[in-house]
């Protein structure tokens, strides 16, 4: 059909405006809208073709397009339906994908696997070993968790924090005055001189008020508690017997029920016998408790009295306990904590000015207090993970890098970016729930060979396995997750042209490698190192042959004894002691007068050195110094002389100084001056001129004395400045102290068969159990040191025998282009050596700038050992050259057109 | 319907009774209502918009036998019908409203 020339110019004009408005309408819809116009133009061409001004018809038919498409973007979008639900579709296919992948690469995922479980079980044990002593809880009591603690806080004039501990009276008060609980007990704790069918032995127990096994809700398995009655002192001869106790002395028999006892001395009745649950030490280093009493017994003991200075076994303050019952809450009772604060403050005439009730629930520690511990657990154990996790990125890093072209195919046919990052993620969480797994069983394991070294219950509970599988996965995701997305984000084009690891992606490994060395370097290094001076803390004593010095502590405070009672029996034990065979000398003192002793506490007085005024009276170590002494220790005289029978007896007149503290107070000539003594807690009107007569080689003892030699400054009395209940016998033994043990026990019979031993134990062996704990840190710093050891070798292996075979097709081209094999090898070799060695060296530096620091503030500390740096060096080098030689030498050899070809 | 509609403009009503009466292009419909070309059309984005309407393609064979590109038809759905309906309902009141109207 053929139409007339006008009609076809404005046909092509309308046209040809379609055309210019189509970038007007909405993308979506533009095509379909383009198309219709262009049909309903041509339409209405022929069917205007006969009417009459049909140019400008058809014209302003046309212009309805610009309304038209203007229109089109006011109108609403059409609505999609969501696509949420076949999203989640594929995960479970993601999974079997990510499952088929690891199970594919066993290698890989082994190594990662148990990099990542080794690191992370470091960290297990040490959640454990925090879970256990932050929130030691009471075993043995019912729902411990309503259970709070209710601690008086008092100020007194003069703004000195006064300290003054609660006593019953206190809890008295604030049992009557404090609402909001069902009961409010109290327990003192204390050593007691236990007697029992014929044994005698010191027992940690505590003296309660009667309700106190009521509101801790513990049930006892025989027997009963205490009535209130039975708080009065007349009444207050009974006992509750721990399991413990019960089995040693009595044989378990169930007629200990009813049975006497003797507690320093005194008859008391057993009415109960507790479980085996309650009273075992929430602390590794603690006693148990073995024996309750009620308090009404604590003056018949002489408990009743807070104690001056440090003597041993009493121990004065109250642990008060309450129980909150369903009907009111922690917030109820802190809210009448104020009024009964002032309750207790009006009973009390000493001056004090402010006093506060703390109540906090009983198993809660002061975390911000505790900070510091829970930092100084966990900071080798995390520097152990990050071993792991570098570790684990670079072998991420590498699996990223030979899937980067996948990836990229993926991208490039249309896979959206949120779709690989699932996968990716799918399988780190993967990889963290096995590491987790293997890491709670490693870590179950090594804590029972935790406490087969320390007396302590470990727990792993649900907490502590959800924190390591959080640590788990929030490590895989930094280390894992992140880098590969990043790779991820490669144009799909670059990352399909680049056929290896670029320049920039392999110097961040050779750093990760580096660090890795580094760290494991200096754990090892330190740790090493700390283990030898935690033996030197407890070799260094200035005595001679500390396994042959034995120290038997007894404490007669309880006994009611009067001074000349006391200063008589350890004049005759000392005699008769010193009458057996195998005994070469024996000297009494107080058992914290010459070394810091585990369970006795350092033994002070107060000196006033020439020249000091009344008011600058110092503390100072230092006590009396029975018998033979310094024989029997060791510590030879120097100068002048010992102590004379004339010396003893009454006030002293003479003392005896050592070597350090003639050097500190009269510049080593000590001799005939004159100095003031007294008792701690007495003022100089009190105390005492005294001359010194002699000076002795110092005792050493690097765990207090922060100086130059560890030598101790101490101060030797002939006679004690107070009386003196708790006092250590020395012996010096010809040979094997052990066997002397019962012959001395049937000499302390004879003189008075109920006090029993408090603490037997040479000064080797002491000083040895004072540093379990330090002990304990050192040996795992180095086991730490050990695995991040074994971490940084597989690391080191796995990471360089990768860089060396993704570097083949460099190598194809060097020897294309004539490079000798030889020198092909020392290249690749040199690139794995030079990480390992500036780690290894960076490491050095690190150890040894830790040891200078160790060794400054402690004497004894030996210097860092040469073969703890030289030997992880040499290894991780060896496993650099391992893992470089065959596989730089296996390229090496390739026909440089294989290796082009391969592409 | 939960969700409430929107008021049916004259535009709106012209072009769902010219569709009810089997006029399924926009040309056509331009015609029969006497309506222009930019009224139009957008009045029928909209109520396709709305699901009143919906459109389609005549077959490929039809427009090349014409010559021409394909063409795109309209017609209604049964919400269309619907409104239809009711609007109609409201209009012959307005006939009984306005006898003399209607009648010239």
């Amino acid at each position: 059909m053929t139409r007339p020339l006008r009609l076809r110019v404005v046909l092509a004009l309308a046209h040809r405006l379609i055309a210019l408005l189509a970038p007007l309408a909405p993308s979506r819809v533009r095509a379909r809208w383009t198309e219709e116009w262009h049909a309903e133009i041509d339409h209405a061409a022929e069917r205007l073709a006969e009417r009459r001004g049909r140019s400008i018809v058809l014209l302003s038919f046309a212009a309805g397009a610009i309304p038209d498409a203007l229109g089109l973007r006011r109108l609403p979008r059409p609505q999609v339906p969501a696509a949420a639900a076949p999203r989640l579709i594929g995960v479970s296919q993601d999974l079997r994908r990510a499952l088929r992948g690891l199970a594919h690469t066993p290698g890989f995922t082994l190594t990662v696997v148990l990099s990542l479980g080794l690191g992370l079980a470091a960290n297990t044990a040490a959640f454990a070993f925090l879970s256990t002593t932050l929130f030691p809880g009471l075993p043995g009591a019912a729902d411990s968790d309503r259970l709070v603690r209710v601690r008086l806080e008092s100020r007194c004039a003069g703004d000195e924090q006064c300290n003054r501990p609660t006593t019953f009276e206190d809890l008295r008060v604030l049992r009557d005055g404090l609402g909001g609980l069902s009961g409010l007990a109290g327990a003192s704790r204390t050593s007691m001189a236990i007697g029992a069918r014929g044994q005698a032995a010191m027992i940690r127990g505590a003296l309660v008020s009667a309700n106190y096994f009521e509101v801790l809700g513990v049930a006892l398995p025989l027997g009963r508690g205490f009535t209130p009655e039975e708080e009065r002192p007349a009444n207050a001869a009974v006992a509750v017997i721990g399991h413990g106790m019960w089995q040693r002395m009595f044989g378990g028999d169930p007629s200990a029920l009813g049975d006497f006892i003797t507690v320093g001395g005194h008859a008391v009745r057993v009415v109960g016998v507790a479980s085996s649950a309650f009273g075992v030490a929430s602390r590794w280093g603690m006693q148990p408790i073995e024996v309750w009493l009620p308090w009404g017994f604590a003056p018949t003991i002489g408990a009743d009295r807070p104690s001056t200075g440090l003597r041993a076994g009493l121990v004065f303050d109250i642990d008060a306990i309450g129980r909150i019952d369903s009907s009111t809450s922690l917030e109820l009772v802190r809210a009448q904590a104020p009024a009964a604060a002032a309750r207790v403050a009006a009973t009390r005439a000493d001056g004090t000015t402010h006093i506060a009730l703390a109540v906090t629930p009983y198993g809660a520690t002061n975390l911000p207090g505790a900070a510091l511990d829970i930092a100084g657990t966990l900071l080798v154990p995390v520097i152990v993970l990050a071993i792991a996790c570098i570790n684990a990125a670079n072998l991420l890093l590498v699996r990223g890098q030979q899937r980067a072209r996948d990836i990229a195919v993926r991208l490039a046919i249309g896979a959206s970016r949120g779709r690989i990052a699932r996968e990716v993620l799918i399988e780190s969480l993967l990889l963290a729930l096995l590491s987790g797994g293997v890491a709670v069983a490693i870590g179950v394991v090594g804590i029972r060979a935790v406490e087969s070294l320390v007396p302590m219950t470990l727990r792993i509970d649900g907490s502590t396995i959800a924190l390591t599988f959080v640590t788990a996965i929030v490590s895989v995701i930094a280390f894992g997750v992140v880098p590969a997305l990043r790779a991820s984000r490669t144009a799909p084009g670059v990352a399909l042209a680049s056929r290896s690891g670029t320049p920039s992606r392999s110097r961040t490994r050779q750093i990760l490698v580096g660090a890795q060395v580094a760290l494991s370097v200096a754990l090892l290094a330190v740790g090493t190192q700390t283990t030898s001076a935690v033996a030197a803390l407890s070799r260094i004593t200035g005595a001679d042959d500390p396994a042959r010095l034995l120290i038997v502590t007894f404490d007669l405070s309880q006994f009611g004894m009067p001074t000349a009672a006391m200063e008589s029996f350890y004049d005759r034990v000392a005699q008769r002691v010193k009458q057996l065979p195998g005994v070469k000398d024996v000297g009494v003192a107080p058992p914290g007068a010459v070394w810091n002793l585990p369970g006795a506490g350092l033994s002070a007085m107060k000196i006033w050195p020439p020249d000091t005024s009344p008011g600058a009276g110092r503390g100072h170590i230092g006590g009396y110094a029975g018998g033979d002494l310094f024989e029997t220790i060791g510590l030879r005289l120097l100068q002048g002389r010992r102590f004379e029978p004339a010396d003893r007896g009454g006030v002293p007149r003479v003392v005896i100084v050592s070597r350090a503290a003639a050097q500190r107070y009269f510049g080593g000539h000590a001799i005939g001056r004159i100095m003031r003594v007294s008792a701690i807690g007495r003022t100089y009107e009190q105390g005492h001129d005294v001359a010194i007569v002699g000076v002795v080689e110092s005792p050493r003892d690097p765990n207090y004395v922060r100086r130059p030699n560890a030598e101790a400054a101490v101060v030797f009395l002939p006679a004690p400045l107070e009386p003196a209940p708790a006092l250590a016998l020395y012996v010096r033994a010809l040979d094997d102290p052990a066997p002397l043990l019962s012959a001395i026990r049937t000499q302390v019979d004879a003189v008075d068969s109920r006090v029993p031993f408090a603490r037997t134990a040479t000064l080797a062996s002491s000083l040895y159990e004072r540093e379990t704990e330090g002990r304990l840190v050192a040996q795992a710093l180095a086991a730490l040191g050990v695995i991040a050891l074994v971490l940084a070798t597989g690391g080191l292996y796995g990471a360089v025998s990768f860089i060396v075979s993704s570097r083949r097709r460099e190598v194809g081209v060097r020897l294309a282009l004539g490079a000798v094999p030889r020198a092909i090898v020392i290249m690749m070799v040199t690139a794995g050596l030079r990480p390992a060695l500036a780690g290894g060296a960076a490491g050095g530096i690190v150890a040894l700038i830790g040891s200078a620091l160790l060794r400054a503030s402690m004497f004894g500390i030996p210097a860092i050992d040469p073969v703890a740096l030289v030997v992880p060096t040499a290894l991780l080098v060896g496993a650099v050259l391992a893992a470089s030689i065959v596989p730089a030498r296996r390229a090496a050899r390739v026909d440089p057109l294989v290796v082009l070809r391969e592409e | 319907m939960a969700r409430r509609d929107p008021a049916l403009s004259y535009t709106g009503l012209f072009v769902l009774q010219a569709l009810a009466q089997g006029h399924g292009f926009g040309f056509d419909i331009m015609e029969v209502t006497g309506l222009p070309s930019g009224t139009i059309y957008p009045a029928l984005r909209r109520l396709e918009a709305l699901e009143l309407v919906r459109s389609d393609w005549e077959s490929g064979q039809q427009a090349q036998r014409a010559g021409r590109p394909r063409r795109r038809y309209y017609e209604l759905t049964a919400a269309g019908r619907r409104r239809l309906r009711e609007a109609e309902t409201r209009y012959r009141a307005l006939g009984r409203l306005f006898p003399d109207l209607s009648a010239s």
